[in-house]
């Protein structure tokens, strides 16, 4: 199938549309999609001091007045805690800061971040206050809302790529992706990529709706059993059996939440998860039907 | 009449006290080459470097949990789909064998 694709540089990772190759929609679809990666960048990211996490995180302990997006995306963040028993924790952060992940990702790669501090305990999920636009942090808690805000951002981008003319198209934004519209006969072929060896993929997947996304220890990670996976139970980086847990759900907000859920709990989410589970003594476990 | 011309043969006496020397050499050559340090590995540009590099993965497939607008696509071998108990095996990085390359993929971030 000739598809066409527009890639670019957003929210610390690389972003893709594809699209019907040759549509007259494309060029307006691809600069559709990068303004919504720009807007939620401003609005979600902990490494700019100016978003408005930021602003939000910085006056912990006191009511702010938030945007109807941001209230939204903390909903959903509070909405997964409680659906995985805090298995996802959107107020991970300190603890991710104190695992050495203090910057934009590339910073730390370069060696440029602060010493690592103690295991910092999270969990405070359960006591974020929000009332309509309200929002209150506990005093000490900051919120990263990393994943979950790139999932809903390629939810609007896929969704903002079909209202502007394209009968179909897929945002990935670093392995999370969304396929909006009418899909191509017989879906869009995905590559699982090995995780022990990102340049190979270990599958495929056939999509044909819905979302995707992909939780890996072996990604953004910056030594040994350091990475920014961080287990919430422990306050340390996740060390379990599963190297990597690729997950559908309707949509990619919900995908990340899932994905990060199913890597912590392991075979057994197998049971109530479509998802594909790489694990640390070379297995693979899949629960998605076979094509 | 007696004098010896450069090019004579050697005495049995020279012959023995060669292979005497050849032999020491021969004992001692092993050990010398095993004292020696080890050598820094040759710079990448001399030569190729060629990693060999294989990772088995087996693929157990249980009943699907949800109807999903996903499917898992064996491109090697039969598939298992459905079946607690079927297993393939696959190894990494050759299960999409020759099929066209795949619109995009997935792999964490």
């Amino acid at each position: 199938m000739n598809v066409a694709t527009r890639a670019f540089r957003a929210m610390g990772t690389d972003v893709s549309l594809v699209g019907p190759h040759g549509h007259r929609a494309f060029d307006r679809a691809a600069e559709a999609v990068r303004g919504a990666f720009e807007h939620e960048e401003l609005r979600c990211s902990r490494f700019r001091a100016d978003s408005e996490l930021s602003l939000v995180n910085a006056r912990a302990g006191t009511w702010v007045v938030v945007s109807n997006e941001l209230a939204l995306i903390v909903s959903l963040a509070l909405e997964g805690a409680r659906r995985t028993e805090g298995r996802f924790d959107p107020t991970v952060l300190p603890t991710v800061v104190a695992a050495g992940y203090d910057r934009d990702f590339d910073d730390v790669l370069a060696g440029a971040r602060a010493a690592l501090g103690p295991p910092v305990p999270c969990g405070r999920w359960g006591d974020v206050e929000i009332r309509g636009r309200r929002l209150r942090l506990p005093a000490g808690v900051g919120l990263d809302l990393g994943g979950i805000a790139k999932g809903w951002t390629v939810d609007l981008g896929a969704e903002a790529a079909v209202r502007g003319g394209l009968p179909w198209a897929l945002v990935n934004a670093g392995g999370d992706l969304r396929l909006c519209g009418d899909a191509p006969e017989g879906g869009l072929e995905v590559g699982v990529e090995d995780p022990e060896d990102p340049s190979t993929q270990l599958a495929r997947l056939r999509l044909e709706s819905g979302a995707v996304a992909t939780s890996s220890v072996t990604r953004r990670a910056w030594g040994p059993d350091l990475h920014h996976l961080i287990d919430p139970s422990t306050g340390r980086p996740a060390v379990g059996p599963v190297l990597q847990a690729t997950v559908w759900r309707p949509t990619c907000a919900e995908a990340e939440v899932a994905a990060k859920d199913v890597l912590l709990t392991g075979g057994a989410a197998l049971e109530r998860s479509a998802a594909v589970l790489v694990l640390r003594d070379g297995d693979v476990l899949s629960s998605l039907e076979a094509a | 009449m007696t004098e010896r011309s450069p090019r004579a043969r050697a005495t049995r006496r020279e012959l023995r006290a060669w292979a005497w020397v050849a032999g020491g050499l021969a004992l001692v050559a092993p050990w010398a080459a095993i004292a020696e340090p080890p050598q820094e590995a040759r710079a990448r540009g001399d030569r190729p470097v060629v990693v060999v590099r294989k990772i088995t993965r087996r693929v157990i497939v249980t009943h699907p949990a949800e109807p999903a607008g996903v499917r898992y696509v064996y491109v090697n071998g039969p598939s298992s789909g459905g079946s607690s108990s079927g297993s393939v095996v696959a190894a990494g990085g050759s299960s999409s064998g020759g099929a066209p390359p795949p619109a995009t993929s997935t792999g964490g971030s």
